[in-house]
């Protein structure tokens, strides 16, 4: 396949390796923004310098599974590994990014275990007057609307049958 | 710089509701941001390259990329660093699909500047003047044609 017209990911192992740790990273930063950790402490709890932790931020690349456990453990949070079907096996689009993942847990009513996924969970879609398909780029769709919410600024409504 | 500037896209990723490209001229070269994206050693294009796509997924983060207010509402900057340097990646963002997706949105790079805290208010005030340019909206209706403005005649 022509270089350019391959994800950047599909190019190396490596650059997936690449992005996949740089969206968990932005996940840390966006906690550790939000307070009251700051860098700092981080690295107390971390036993190690703060511009060690500085550097991994800045460049994830290198991040094992471990260390990126304990960090997530050093700011109150948790992790998990998440291996998923987009239909894309090829991945001409590039990964999903794991604050998706999260956000949609988020939208579910957070379920702990499976029980909480008895019956069917009805999870009311945003509607943005497009379906999500219709906004890819092959599409030529008229009614689309101005913009379509940001990342992690949408609220949506869970309603679980029994 | 215009009329001899041209456009295209940055390879290598996915453009669903949003895409980035590069303003250029071969001949001055005094937009230098696709000339320094395309020298970046392997680890710093990996960091830009995930930037890209976090803001091509719609995520929000001022740390890595944001716009400004006021009269350079329409500028965007990318952001990183290199040995505690920062590096930043500056130019507009439009509509270029007002007829048939008037959501999407690109994000035209053109100029790199490294810099101290305050962003130099001198390249958002270029960026403004180019981005009306005829000849910078001709270069980008090159990959997106609805953005020349000029309407299809009918053809029944």
């Amino acid at each position: 396949m022509d270089k350019l017209n391959q994800h950047w990911t599909s190019r190396t192992i490596d650059n997936f390796v690449f992005q996949v740790a740089s969206d968990f990273t932005m996940q840390l930063e966006k906690k550790l923004e939000g307070g009251p950790i700051r860098n700092k402490e981080l690295a107390e709890r971390l036993k190690v310098t703060a511009s060690a932790v500085s550097q991994v931020l800045n460049n994830p690349g290198n991040f094992k599974l471990r260390s990126m456990t304990e960090y997530a453990r050093a700011l109150g949070l948790k992790l998990a590994v998440v291996a998923y079907e987009d239909g894309d096996p090829g991945n001409k689009k590039g990964p999903i990014n794991s604050a998706i993942f999260y956000e949609c847990w988020k939208r579910a009513g957070r379920p702990r275990d499976f029980f909480d996924l008895r019956g069917n969970l009805v999870i009311r879609p945003i509607y943005y007057g497009v379906s999500p398909m219709a906004a890819g780029t092959e599409n030529t769709g008229k009614n689309c609307p101005e913009q379509i919410p940001t990342l992690f600024a949408g609220t949506t409504e869970t309603v679980s049958v029994q | 710089m215009p009329p001899h500037c041209q456009f295209s896209l940055v390879g290598g990723q996915h453009f669903r509701t949003r895409a980035i490209g590069f303003l250029f001229d071969i001949e001055q070269r005094e937009l230098d941001a696709k000339d320094v994206y395309d020298t970046l050693p392997l680890a710093k294009e990996q960091i830009v390259n995930a930037r890209f796509k976090h803001w091509l997924d719609r995520a929000v983060f001022d740390k890595y990329f944001h716009g400004f207010t006021g009269k350079y509402d329409r500028c965007f900057v990318f952001k990183w660093e290199l040995r505690h340097i920062p590096q930043r990646l500056y130019g507009f963002l439009c509509h270029p699909r007002p007829d048939t997706m008037p959501f999407f949105e690109l994000c035209v790079l053109m100029y790199f500047a490294t810099k101290g805290e305050d962003t130099n208010p001198t390249i958002l005030d270029r960026i403004n003047r180019l981005r009306q340019d005829p000849a910078v909206r001709e270069a980008i209706a090159g990959t997106y044609p609805e953005f020349s403005g000029r309407k299809k005649p009918w053809t029944n």
